[in-house]
């Protein structure tokens, strides 16, 4: 079953007493794709951070499947799947070990936490049996992050948090692991926040988007609704995401 | 003669690894608490970096009028290595540990790693080579601080050195010396080998 999650009226005070996050409120039902969209700054990953206890609200609730994320942070964390920006695997652990992170804490079996293994390495593309034993640094800044990734998804999370986790590729590799992150995505019932400042990839991703700027949110709309809003920040987003006309 | 250099230099190997093993010990698990508690780390290097600074002839002095662990005998040579020990080895723990990359680190944390799990699957292990260059530091000065230890009966090497400096025996002087700057330079090279060893099995990158 999918998480459900929400922000309520939620604002983050930065250490200098700075808003980070401006009156957020946001609720997510089981098994939404929303993309989080927004220019450098707008606070974007502050609210991950908020739904993975990694920041805490100045003000305001944040609740996941109606339960406010407090207590034993360290197990509920293991029901949700973060993806960073960049891949932060282990370089001390194989690919195989860096994977098996999860199952281990939640103390799987070792044939499971193998199999689990197998079946979200070959959806990556990247049979275990040749990259299992290799160490992290061995590894393409691609294969890396399909690393990182089958770590987060192993254990079908109920929720996702992705942080721009393509923003570092090659446009190619970008595209093809946009492809295979939303066929594992999709093979779960899963709720998903996918945090980018990429408008084709909020699009691809995301079956709803929210609009982001100086901390709050500017819209919250629909895929197909958001193309047609007129708020003048959307519109600025997809002129800029728009490719140059050919001149012949 | 040859005997005797076999002897004290054995002796002066038990010294420095019983004094660098008790070090250890000791200084690891303070320079995780250094870590974990910021604020009463920081009082405890800079107490632990004054005992540094004193002269081990000093130190020594200090050392023999104090019940239980003073007097004249090897026991006080060791305490006083211990103390000189420690400052590399806890530094090199805090900063191997402080120098995880914060990414992975905060990787650790989002995957549900409690503080506990974090520190000795991720932190610890990645701070590994740093831990043993502190284990090299406080090996050799732990070697050349044991040869003034034969001052207060401390034994080892030293034991030859001064003997040959009140006798004006210069082949005495150099029985001990020689050896004795040999052990540096070999737990130096031993030591730089394994941290090279780790850093490829546990570098980052």
């Amino acid at each position: 079953m999918a998480s459900s999650l929400t922000l309520d009226h939620v604002s983050v005070l930065s250490a200098a007493d700075q808003t980070i996050v401006r009156d957020v409120s946001l609720r997510a039902e089981p098994g939404e794709a929303i993309s989080v969209i927004g220019r450098s700054g707008a606070g974007k990953t502050t609210v991950l951070r908020l739904l993975n206890g990694l920041a805490r609200p100045s003000t305001g609730s944040v609740t996941i499947d109606d339960a406010p994320l407090d207590g034993d942070l360290a197990v509920r964390r293991r029901r949700i799947g973060t993806i960073l920006q960049a891949p932060a695997l282990f370089p001390h652990r194989t690919v195989f070990d860096n994977v098996a992170t999860v199952p281990r804490l939640l103390e799987w079996a070792e044939e499971r936490v193998r199999a689990e293994a197998e079946g979200v390495m070959a959806q990556l593309a990247m049979p275990l049996e040749l990259f299992g034993h290799r160490f992290p640094r061995s590894l393409s800044g691609g294969e890396q992050q399909r690393v990182s990734i089958a770590r987060a998804m192993i254990a079908s999370p109920p929720l996702l948090l992705c942080d721009e986790p393509f923003s570092a590729l090659d446009p190619l590799v970008r595209r093809e692991l946009q492809d295979a992150f939303v066929a594992l995505r999709d093979r779960g019932d899963v709720t998903m926040i996918f945090v980018t400042h990429d408008l084709g990839e909020a699009l691809r991703v995301g079956k709803r988007l929210v609009l982001m700027d100086g901390g709050a949110i500017l819209c919250d709309l629909p895929r197909d609704q958001f193309l047609a809003s007129s708020v003048p920040l959307v519109r600025r987003f997809i002129e800029a995401s728009r490719l140059p006309e050919s001149s012949s | 003669m040859t005997n005797e250099i076999v002897r004290a230099t054995a002796e002066h190997i038990v010294i420095v690894v019983i004094a660098v093993a008790i070090a250890a010990a000791a200084g690891i698990p303070i320079g995780i608490a250094c870590v974990r508690h910021p604020r009463s780390g920081r009082v405890a290097l800079r107490a632990i970096d004054i005992v540094q600074t004193i002269p081990s002839l000093a130190l020594f002095g200090f050392l023999i009028p104090l019940p239980l662990i003073g007097g004249i005998g090897v026991r006080t040579a060791i305490v006083a290595l211990i103390l000189y020990s420690l400052l590399p080895i806890v530094r090199n723990t805090v900063t191997g540990i402080t120098g995880v990359d914060p990414l992975i680190r905060e990787a650790a944390t989002v995957l549900g790693m409690t503080e506990r799990q974090r520190l000795f699957a991720v932190e610890l292990p990645l701070a590994f080579p740093s831990i043993i260059g502190g284990l090299r530091i406080a090996t050799v000065i732990a070697i050349g601080v044991a040869t003034i230890g034969a001052a207060v009966g401390g034994g080892g090497l030293g034991t030859l050195i001064f003997r040959g400096v009140a006798m004006v025996d210069t082949t005495r002087i150099l029985a001990g010396a020689l050896p004795a700057a040999g052990l540096a330079i070999v737990a130096d090279v031993l030591f730089g080998s394994m941290e090279r060893i780790a850093a490829r099995r546990f570098g980052s990158a």
